[in-house]
């Protein structure tokens, strides 16, 4: 269906005017095409699928309500996963404050260095995620979302619009991302090899 | 300061700047003067390592927040819209009944689908429990057949107060969750092929498949002598329920049933065989037809540690059953040897002390009848465009067939 509808239906451009316009079916051709994509960043960040779906939903609302301007470089899509991004990572941080979950994860990666093993190979399946959520939160706003956006399938450009940055910027926001992720993770450390850059 | 120096110091002397060889990582060399540069700088080669290092990390890392239940629990788009319309109406131009749009018309008809789904799942519960048929051998507790027939009058608008009454007072986004719940119940498996109905063959060649049949000696008048045969292969359907999704429909719309609360079983099947059964259709000159079919019962197996008398009289107590159909459904007391038929509100139906030597039941429409009778464990139906009486003496006269000899 979404296929079908991408093939025979206008750009975003086209359909933000109509939803400025008030044409409903234009939101939902928005909606259609871009639900998906952005529910699963959300699911990424925040792990519960029920949460995820209403950040994307609400995503949707703050669209129809107060349409974003017709700029020249107007993008709803990157918009879009901006806004969900944001929300979901939001939402990771006002969850750590109300769970005590963390220290929980704390107390395993104390386990973890003790023992001299990869934290993600000790905690449990469940807790993975969980443990890599909570760092991913931790990075800088456009490290995080630029991480998440290129792990859900969107380009450099894409990125780039989605964050409000040149295309040549991307590369290295990526790659410090995911240096500061590893790092915090641990992930290669306890194998000796630690990196000097 | 030194992270500017740095920079400096690499884009004279040429080297690739951070991006650069990120974008590397992606999408190979853009240049051949890149690709040079990386095969005789060390600096570089070793930066690329390194970021390729940390990459890797953050992809695996980022890779388990994707489980599998991604590809099985992501909410369906059309659902998700239902969910958003009910948050948004009121809001500008989206209306509670706009049906004016793509996605309302989608959504509006998946509903009208999943209504149809629970008005079907419900009334084939009733029909299973409310007629089971229990074999004569009965060497399982749960395997039924039928033995007798009993007629059930049933208003054509039975369900109407369950769509009134428990789905009209959900909002839009409950109907798409239950539509969903719907989806989740279980799966429903059939050998049949409705699209694939058997050739017409003679009766010598229905009997070398089939075996012995009966045909009638007395036909209404104007009706040809000689029939179209159909042998119908047999065949199976089952019906697999996922428990917890069960329970958790019957907790959300809040029905009175009880019988799933004891099962530990993840899933229950119930599964219908059919053996072989032969049709013969007989035509008048304007093409009026009148039908014999015969059949061994049906075999319906329900798992063994479902309680089917229990669930029967949940379903019994549900409150949107017209007393009077409850009424009827009760008074048939040896229910697990009795094939319910339903008629419709219009119809009469008379049961007969004899149909060719055995107890049936006649039913009379508006433009037919029907009589069905059950002998040495065959089942035995006549129906068709004739009279009651034309139809009951075909009925009556049924006798094995024999090939006219040449």
């Amino acid at each position: 269906m979404a296929q079908a509808a991408m093939t025979a239906e206008p750009t975003d451009r086209v359909l933000l005017d109509g939803v400025r316009h008030g044409d409903e079916r234009a939101f939902e051709a928005l909606f259609e095409r871009h639900f998906s994509g952005v529910y699963g960043a959300a699911r990424r960040v925040v792990g519960s699928p029920e949460e995820a779906e209403e950040i994307a939903l609400d995503a949707f609302v703050r669209l129809y309500q107060r349409p974003i301007a017709d700029t020249d470089d107007a993008n709803v899509r990157g918009w879009l996963y901006r806004v969900v991004t944001n929300a979901a990572f939001n939402a990771v941080r006002a969850r750590r404050r109300r769970r005590n979950w963390f220290q929980r994860l704390a107390a395993r990666r104390q386990l973890v260095n003790e023992h001299h093993a990869d934290p993600l190979e000790v905690v449990s399946a469940s807790d993975e995620a969980a443990w890599v959520r909570a760092h991913l939160a931790e990075l800088p706003e456009r490290q995080r979302t630029a991480l998440v956006l290129r792990s859900s399938g969107l380009s450099y450009a894409e990125i780039a619009e989605a964050l409000g940055v040149n295309a040549n910027s991307v590369g290295t926001i990526l790659a410090r991302a995911e240096r500061a992720l590893r790092e915090k993770l641990g992930v290669g450390m306890v194998d000796g090899g630690g990196r000097d850059g | 300061m030194e992270a500017v120096a740095m920079a400096e110091r690499r884009r004279t002397r040429g080297c690739l700047t951070e991006g650069q060889l990120r974008l590397l990582l992606d999408a190979g060399p853009k240049s051949g003067a890149e690709r040079d540069h990386l095969a005789g700088c060390r600096r570089c080669t070793e930066q690329l390592e390194l970021m390729r290092r940390d990459a890797t990390a953050a992809t695996a890392a980022l890779a388990r927040l994707d489980d599998a239940r991604d590809r099985t629990d992501a909410p369906e788009v059309i659902a998700a819209y239902g969910r958003l319309r009910s948050r948004l109406m009121g809001d500008r131009w989206i209306e509670p009944d706009s049906r004016d749009s793509h996605m309302s018309e989608l959504w509006n008809r998946r509903w009208v689908r999943a209504s149809g789904a629970i008005t079907a799942m419900l009334v084939m519960m009733l029909v299973f429990t409310a007629s089971p048929m229990r074999t004569v051998a009965n060497d399982f507790l749960n395997q039924f057949r039928v033995q007798k027939f009993v007629a059930v009058t049933i208003p054509m608008d039975m369900l109407q107060p369950l769509q009134s009454g428990l789905l009209e007072n959900m909002s839009d986004a409950e109907k798409a969750e239950i539509q969903q719940q719907l989806e989740r119940l279980g799966s429903f498996e059939t050998t049949f092929d409705l699209d694939q109905l058997p050739a017409p063959v003679t009766l010598a060649e229905a009997e070398r498949q089939y075996g012995p049949f009966n045909v009638p000696g007395d036909l209404p008048a104007d009706y040809a002598t000689v029939p179209d045969a159909y042998v119908v292969e047999d065949g199976g359907a089952s019906l697999t329920l996922n428990v917890g999704e069960v329970q958790a429909l019957i907790e959300r719309m809040n029905l009175p049933i009880f019988a799933f609360q004891d099962v530990t079983a993840d899933t229950l099947t119930f599964e219908v065989t059919t053996d072989p059964a032969v049709v013969l259709q007989y035509t008048t000159s304007d093409g009026q037809p009148l039908s014999v079919v015969q059949t061994k019962s049906p075999r319906l197996v329900t798992p063994a540690d479902f309680d089917m008398n229990d669930f029967r009289e949940d379903l019994l107590g549900l409150p949107f059953l017209p007393p009077d159909v409850v009424a009827q459904l009760r008074a048939v007391d040896d229910w697990e040897s009795t094939l319910i038929i339903p008629v419709p509100e219009g119809a009469t139906s008379e049961n007969l002390d004899d149909v060719n030597g055995e107890p049936g039941l006649l039913i009379e429409y508006e433009d037919g009848a029907a009589v069905l009778w059950q002998k040495d464990g065959i089942l035995y139906a006549v129906f068709g465009q004739a009279s009651a009486d034309a139809v009951r003496d075909a009925a009556d006269s049924m006798e094995r067939w024999q090939p006219i000899a040449e």
